[in-house]
């Protein structure tokens, strides 16, 4: 799937394979489906802007018509579901190392950082910045 | 002498190496993660030079390089404080780092580039 999104002044065309995402967040145990929706949304924004989590979230608030907050809680509960039902720790199978702290679990900005990191160097996830033509 | 060889990094390796700053406690939330690994893929480009190394990342992502110098700073000493760091001597299989001893930047770079260079590598994290 491709999507061409605009952060600030830049725009940027993001290639990802959708089903395979869908997948890994399923195998990750990140439910309900909404916030397993938000999550895919947020981490392909913010492949194209990895230095601030909060441009993404905004994003995905805006074109859904809610406030920051509704989406950053949802993500925490699926997340929080995912350490619940014990799944999360098949991250560390995925990334093929310890990675998963038994102690904290991950934040939300961890969480989307890694599998963003691991979509892009897998070639599932590219990010091709467009020039701007305004 | 220079440091270049003829070792081309590939996706795998880029992948190897994400696992392994990942392993060691740093998280790719922090600026400094994404600073990390463009400095070790071309550490041997710029043949050490960590001034240089800087300026490349730091023209790259459009941030200062005192941004660029401090960002791997803190990443590294979140590491050690978090108390992940330690694995890394199990990781590279040598006991060279003691209970909360701190790395600077460029010896960290340095090592992890040579844990990349070694063909056996990608098995010893495996193992891990």
């Amino acid at each position: 799937m491709t999507k061409r999104i605009e952060f600030a002044d830049d725009s940027y065309e993001i290639s990802y394979d959708d089903g395979y995402l869908d997948t890994l967040l399923d195998n990750l145990g990140i439910e309900p489906a909404a916030s397993k929706n938000y999550v895919k949304r947020i981490v392909v924004y913010f492949s194209a802007s990895p230095k601030c989590a909060k441009n993404a979230y905004l994003k995905v608030a805006e074109e859904d018509g809610l406030i920051y907050n509704t989406v950053v809680m949802s993500i925490k509960r699926g997340l929080d579901n995912a350490v619940y039902n014990g799944k999360l720790k098949n991250i560390d199978d995925l990334l093929q190392g310890s990675v998963y702290d038994y102690d904290y679990g991950f934040t939300n900005k961890e969480f989307i950082a890694l599998i963003c990191d691991y979509l892009q160097n897998h070639g599932y996830l590219n990010v091709k910045p467009l020039l701007n033509n305004r | 002498m220079s440091l270049i060889n003829d070792k081309v990094y590939t996706q795998e390796d880029e992948a190897l190496l994400s696992t392994l700053l990942l392993s060691v406690g740093i998280m790719p939330s922090k600026a400094g993660f994404r600073y990390l690994k463009t400095s070790v893929l071309i550490y041997k480009k710029f043949n050490g030079n960590m001034s240089a190394i800087c300026t490349y990342v730091a023209k790259n992502n459009n941030v200062s390089k005192d941004s660029v110098e401090r960002d791997m700073r803190t990443a590294i000493e979140n590491a050690c404080r978090r108390g992940w760091f330690k694995r890394f001597n199990e990781i590279i299989g040598v006991n060279f780092l003691e209970d909360g001893e701190k790395l600077k930047t460029k010896e960290f770079i340095a090592i992890v580039v040579e844990y990349l260079d070694d063909p056996r590598s990608k098995k010893s994290l495996l193992k891990y």
